[in-house]
């Protein structure tokens, strides 16, 4: 009886002790006082205020960030050490029409869950409307490309797609260097096309319109077609195909976002991107800070720091995108990458990709995959 | 004279009655009521539970228009009519060979059962493809090496999604239906051997319909499990347009744009009928039962059948289930975890070795928070599930007051609702009305354990009526009181059924995404969702460092606890 007792009390103190690890994070050595380091831009806020923000912030204690990738850890991980004191929950939640449906039930209802979003661009116009995103003056941001005619949410970098295939299955003579090609037999049976990804019928019909009409019937006709011919495995998400298509599942993945192949390609693995040639239609990922953010202070203090070149340049490079800060792009691999491979990239203007056109093109590629 | 709590009159009783119903009521009709309620509704984004909405067939006459819908009605009853046939051709097998037959490793078979219970449904399902996968799978890559050149088996269709979901249903199945075999009388097999028949004919002509009422019973209430599952029709069938409900209720909610709440309520609802209608025809197997009945108040146990040389081959069969459902999975996960990407066996890929997987997981912000959650959520959800189901236990099992059978009832209405469907309530129902446990572990826990009482009192019904009421009532007449009565006697003697039943639970909880998935915000992130997220958005390899963490973790917390169970039972037997 007491070798139980001594055995359970051994495991409840493992268990607090595991559970204990778990609550509290490496404790990060202090910063008296944080200071712009190297290849900072030099227009980020004053030293006094941003000593007050981060007394403020160091207040509040915590800092919610809902993000649409997981690799964004990275750079809390950075803010962590830069300042310490705030704790930085990371969610890696729902993305797309679930985001927003989320955050607008529960504003609804009274509630927010987080300080600030990382999104795609096209999330946040529905949160614009609806009053739940706090208009801020993104002091880094000067001179980004590309951004909504107020200051309701910040675009700061893009992603594009193109066709990428196993260099190990494709002879060169066999690889694609124009869309066309894609509606080959010789791709039947050994493609996979993604669900996710919902603005890819409006890169199409931007890319193909004519003058200032959106070519939405040739981009479906066209996918509908490449579907008919080359049978894919409709399969979501981007990341694991590229894993089976690197281990030989697949041939080709008929449109993939491009950033994590570079990702694993610096692994070793056999992926190239197929030169179908042209502008590459880009959309936009954004950042806003949610109106009634529990922690104010926080949501802005992390706003300037994610701004911030050297920031920007290492989410570049740990997510993959392409940045709209002339700045961190001297400094970003990806960057490097994207003219290593001769790809020019155009960034979908505002004009077109408003949010009905966002919704036209979700409803169109979820006909062409055949999802709901 | 006996202490007053031994005396308590019958409307006292009722009244604990009354009260302990009450609060399973509103954990557990509630959210059914406001499916049903929601379901009549036009309801949308914003407008959910608003009163002034007249009621309306549109959602169900929409939902049924979708020919998607229909397609989807029909493969989850295919996925799991063809679950059900693999685990109950393997859980019939190992439980006659360990219950009725000297096979090699039946004394071991019970701990062994635990081993496949620990891997996560949606690991199996992402180790099954690496498996199955027609061109990189391991078993095609065998195929292919033998000079065939199409592939053998196929990840991407239903057959292999009966196979993986089968394989998971297997233990539960087997613990159920080892009992039945155990109990059973063995008069009537020996008679017909005597008669001359031999023993292929006596088990076919009498062993197999004296069990088959038990055989149905479970078949039903796996049925009633596998229309729910989330994860193997998500992660496996999606690819080739292989939808069920489950997977719509949760597409519905969660990809819809924008969000098709209205047919997620219809679907519930009809999600629910069914669970409602397998658990009806589970009765009635039971009810019709009694004329199969060969368990008697006579003492004996069922005579081994001998299998002479075939002792190997029948303990064959038990390790292949442990290879097939548990090692063989682990094995590809942990192949997978230690490569920088993906790629199939090689002395090449060996060479490529690296711990960067492990790294990666550890540097992410949310990883130890959500190991944190887990193990709240998993603790609180089996001990608090154990408790009540205890509570509920005493007052079905020993006070039975008038009304008691509305309570053992009202406990078992979770089981007709699915996890998704549960998810999905409480997420609306909570967004309601002001309250602190939104977007909190704590919502995660009720709605697990609201999910979990089912099963929790199934254990603690099991083991509180294996307890003479005459050791609880001596301890009374002596003085004790209620509470030592139940921490001195009663806690301590059903300890084996209370560590087995939360451990199970335990389990249960750490594995099943879909309330997790409806459920989870930034504070409440559980290792199951995390799964989820890693399969949408991330790698494989990392995805198998992470399955390697958890069931290194888990493995160890079964182990312990198990031998913590054996030692006390061993201790309160001496």
């Amino acid at each position: 009886m007491k070798r139980f007792h001594h055995s359970l009390l051994s495991v409840l103190l493992l268990s607090v002790v595991l559970v204990a690890a778990c609550a509290s994070p490496k404790a990060p050595v202090p910063a008296t006082a944080p200071a712009p380091t190297a290849g900072q831009v030099p227009s980020a806020p004053q030293l006094t205020e941003e000593q007050q923000l981060y007394e403020a912030a160091k207040k509040e204690g915590e800092l919610i960030i809902w993000t649409n990738t997981w690799q964004h850890g990275v750079i809390e991980k950075a803010f962590m050490e830069k300042y310490p004191g705030i704790k930085v929950t990371v969610w890696d939640g729902p993305t797309g029409a679930a985001l927003v449906s989320q955050i607008l039930e529960e504003a609804k209802a009274g509630k927010t869950s987080v300080d600030f979003l990382s999104a795609s661009a096209e999330d946040m116009p529905p949160l614009v409307e609806a009053g739940l995103l706090r208009e801020y003056s993104w002091p880094n941001a000067q001179g980004f490309p590309g951004q909504p005619p107020h200051k309701f949410y910040l675009n700061h970098s893009v992603t594009t797609r193109a066709p990428i295939y196993n260099s190990r299955l494709v002879a060169p003579a066999e690889v694609p260097r124009s869309w066309d090609a894609l509606k080959s037999q010789r791709w039947a049976g050994k493609s996979v096309l993604s669900t996710s990804g919902t603005d890819s019928t409006l890169m199409f019909a931007y890319m193909w319109r004519e003058g200032n009409k959106l070519a939405w019937e040739q981009a479906t006709k066209f996918w509908k077609d490449v579907r008919a011919v080359t049978r894919p495995q409709i399969a979501s998400g981007f990341s694991t195909n590229i894993d089976l298509l690197a281990a030989g599942e697949y041939d080709i993945f008929l449109l993939c976002s491009l950033g994590e192949v570079f990702i694993r390609k610096w692994k070793g693995a056999p992926v190239e991107i197929a030169p179908v040639g042209g502008k590459l239609p880009a959309t936009a990922r954004s950042v806003g800070i949610l109106k009634n953010a529990p922690h104010p202070a926080g949501a802005q203090l992390f706003a300037d720091f994610f701004t911030e070149a050297r920031t920007l340049a290492s989410y570049s490079d740990a997510v993959a995108v392409l940045s709209l800060s002339p700045e961190a792009r001297k400094i970003s691999k990806i960057a490097r990458e994207f003219e290593r491979a001769g790809l020019d990239v155009e960034v979908i203007p505002l004009e077109f990709a408003t949010e009905q056109n966002l919704r036209e093109s979700v409803r169109l590629w979820r006909e062409i995959t055949s999802l709901r | 004279m006996k202490p007053r709590w031994l005396r308590w009159p019958l409307d006292s009783r009722r009244a604990v009655l009354i009260l302990v119903a009450g609060v399973v009521s509103v954990m557990a009709v509630i959210p059914l009521l406001f499916l049903l309620w929601n379901s009549f509704k036009n309801v949308g984004p914003g407008n959910l539970f608003d009163p002034s909405l007249s009621f309306t067939l549109k959602n169900f006459s929409e939902a049924f228009r979708d020919p998607l819908i229909l397609t989807a009605l029909g493969d989850t009853f295919l996925f799991a009519f063809g679950a059900v046939a693999v685990s109950m051709v393997f859980a019939v097998t190992i439980a006659f060979l360990v219950e009725r037959t000297n096979c090699h490793f039946r004394n071991v078979a019970y701990g062994l059962m635990f081993v496949p219970l620990i891997m996560p449904g949606l690991l199996k399902a992402i180790a099954w493809i690496l498996i199955l996968s027609p061109r990189i799978g391991v078993l095609n890559q065998i195929w292919f090496s033998l000079g065939f050149q199409k592939p053998l088996v196929d990840a991407y269709t239903i057959p292999a999604m009966w196979w993986v979901e089968g394989l998971s249903l297997t233990p539960l199945a087997f613990l159920l239906l080892g009992a039945a075999f155990r109990a059973m009388d063995p008069s009537l097999e020996e008679a017909a051997a005597a008669s001359g028949g031999s023993k292929v004919r006596v088990f076919l002509r009498v062993t197999l319909p004296l069990a088959a009422p038990a055989f149905a019973g479970v078949a039903l209430l796996q049925f009633v499990r596998v229309i729910d599952t989330f994860d193997v029709p998500l992660i496996m069938g999606q690819r080739q347009g292989i939808y069920v409900f489950a997977t719509q209720i949760y597409l519905a909610v969660r990809q819809a744009v924008p969000p098709a709440y209205g047919e997620a309520f219809v679907l519930s609802m009809v999600l629910i009928s069914f669970s409602i209608a397998g658990l009806v025809m589970y009765q009635r197997v039971l009810a019709r039962s009694g004329k199969y009945a060969t368990i008697t108040g006579k003492g004996y146990r069922p005579r081994l059948i001998d299998l002479g040389r075939l002792r190997p081959l029948g303990g064959a069969f038990i390790m292949f289930f442990i290879f097939v459902s548990a090692i063989l999975p682990f094995l590809v996960l942990l192949w997978a975890s230690f490569l920088p990407y993906y790629q199939t066996f090689s002395r090449e890929a060996l060479s490529l070795f690296t711990t960067a997987n492990y790294e990666k997981l550890f540097a992410r912000a949310d990883f130890l928070p959500s190991v944190k959650n887990t193990l709240i959520l998993c603790t609180s959800v089996a001990v608090g599930a154990m408790m009540l189901g205890t509570l509920i236990s005493w007052i079905v099992v020993r006070w039975r007051p008038k009304g008691y059978n509305l309570l053992d009832g009202l406990v078992f209405v979770p089981y007709a609702i699915p996890s998704i469907a549960v998810g999905f309530s409480y997420m609306i129902l909570f967004l309601l009305f002001p309250n602190p446990i939104y977007g909190t572990i704590w919502i995660l826990i009720l709605a697990y354990l609201v999910s979990y009482l089912p099963i929790a009192t199934r254990f603690t019904n099991a083991g509180l009526a294996q307890l003479k009421a005459e050791l609880e009532e001596a301890a009374a007449t002596s003085g004790a009181s209620l509470f030592s009565v139940m921490r001195r006697i009663v806690v301590p003697l059903m300890l084996p059924s209370l560590v087995a039943g939360g451990l199970y639970i335990f389990l249960l909880a750490a594995k099943v995404t879909s309330i997790a998935a409806m459920l989870s915000t930034p504070k409440s992130m559980v290792m199951s969702y995390y799964i989820l997220n890693l399969y949408q958005e991330g790698e494989f390899t990392v995805i198998g460092a992470f399955a390697v963490l958890m069931v290194v973790g888990l493995t160890i917390i079964t182990i312990v606890s198990r031998r913590l169970a054996q030692r006390r039972s061993l201790a309160s037997e001496t």
